[in-house]
């Protein structure tokens, strides 16, 4: 994996890495993401992050988003991180998008009134129309990944984690959030 | 999630132990005859199928919950034991509907279903709440690393329904087969249980310490498998 820094130092730092090694065990030995890397990454900065498949781009951040741990070394950041948007998961398959969405909402600690307007919102947002109260399961990967983004949107997160997310979803949709943002 | 799919599937919920008890009674008139011991064998049966079934489908329903819940795992505020806990939580839910049914069917038909302890019985059924649990999680956890934990608990559950005093007490027992059956902990807790609840029974057998022993020690593992591997579960 290659990192490009921009090499403002004066700036915020938002995300900080400090000696952080990760790897997987295999059955070819150990193969590694990070091997003890420390860099600090400056707010309101692009900073580009290049590898292969499986070079380790989505298992970084995942670990931004503290469900994948470094084995050894430390992540920080003083700003909230969303979960990260990916193309599977975050929903419960046999519940509806309008209760996976009251869940999310609980998690975060949202009373009852926000809950409803959050509802309202999203079911503005994702445009699903009738499947807004159908399981999940019978939703296609874009609608999915619609409603993810819209449930994102919610929360006043300072960072949203996109993994893919938004390469689905038709153009009219990719339009959308543009105009909604 | 239990019901969502179907509402036959609620039916057979809560029907289900029901069917169960019947086939069982069925059995035993026809193999042995009517009422040959001083209890009501209807009811007896039904109290111990309740708690065997609760203990049953609490272990089974968390055994796949980490894999199940996978998803929910992106969120970072939902932590693994949180699936157990929940999937627990519902069986014990279950569980009491279901005594609530057994209650007024046996009032409709006029049973004798006057208890002699509430307060044991009370607490045999909430120990066993805990140790279901407490094995549970170590069931769940070693379920995700090692792969035919599922199937070896599927086949000890079989050997439980026989070898856990459901449908005769321990007292029945020759002195040997006695001594064989009070070192399986769920047998202390079906006595427990029933033993409090007619009058004719005791709980003479039930050996406090010893459950306490397999509860801690469950508990303790259970938890300390869960804290070591924690994260690898998160990220599975």
């Amino acid at each position: 994996m290659v990192l490009y820094e921009t090499g403002k130092e004066d700036c915020i730092i938002m995300i900080k890495l400090k000696n952080v090694t990760k790897y997987f065990q295999t059955n070819n030995g150990k193969k590694y993401i990070l091997k003890d890397v420390s860099i600090n990454i400056p707010s309101h900065t692009n900073i580009g992050i290049l590898g292969r498949n499986g070079a380790g781009k989505s298992t970084l951040i995942r670990m931004l988003g503290q469900i994948e741990f470094p084995n050894s070394g430390k992540i920080t950041s003083p700003n909230t991180f969303s979960w990260p948007l990916g193309l599977s998961g975050g929903f419960v398959g046999n519940m509806t998008g309008k209760t996976n969405v009251k869940f999310v909402c609980r998690l975060y600690g949202k009373n009852n009134q926000e809950i409803k307007k959050i509802i309202q919102d999203i079911q503005e947002f994702s445009e699903l129309k009738e499947y807004f109260d159908m399981p999940i399961k019978t939703y296609s990967s874009g609608m999915k990944s619609r409603l993810n983004f819209g449930l994102s949107m919610a929360f006043d997160f300072d960072y949203l984690l996109i993994d893919e997310t938004l390469s689905v979803g038709d153009t009219r949709f990719k339009k959308n959030p543009k105009k909604h943002s | 999630m239990r019901f969502s799919v179907s509402r036959i599937g609620l039916f057979w919920t809560f029907f289900q132990p029901f069917f169960q008890v019947l086939l069982f009674v069925l059995i035993k008139v026809f193999l042995f005859g009517r009422s040959s011991e001083n209890f009501d064998f209807a009811v007896f049966l039904a109290l111990n199928f309740t708690a065997f079934n609760m203990f049953k489908n609490i272990i089974n329903k968390s055994m796949g919950a980490f894999t199940a819940n996978r998803g929910l795992f992106v969120y970072k505020q939902v932590k693994p034991i949180d699936t157990v806990i929940a999937r627990s939580m519902v069986e014990v839910f279950i569980t009491g509907i279901i005594i609530l049914i057994f209650i007024m069917i046996g009032f409709y038909f006029q049973f004798d279903m006057h208890v002699k302890n509430l307060g044991m019985l009370s607490l045999g059924f909430i120990w066993l709440i805990i140790f279901s649990f407490s094995l549970a999680l170590c069931l769940a956890v070693a379920n995700t690393f090692v792969n035919s934990v599922s199937k070896v608990v599927g086949f000890l559950m079989y050997a439980l329904i026989f070898g856990s005093a459901l449908f005769y007490t321990v007292d029945m027992l020759s002195p040997e087969l006695q001594t064989i059956i009070l070192y399986n902990p769920l047998t202390h807790f079906m006595e427990m249980i029933h033993g409090s609840y007619f009058y004719t029974l005791d709980i003479k057998h039930v050996d406090s310490v010893y459950m306490m022993f397999w509860t801690i020690s469950l508990m303790f593992i259970g938890l300390w498998f869960y804290m070591k591997l924690e994260k690898k579960i998160v990220s599975l």
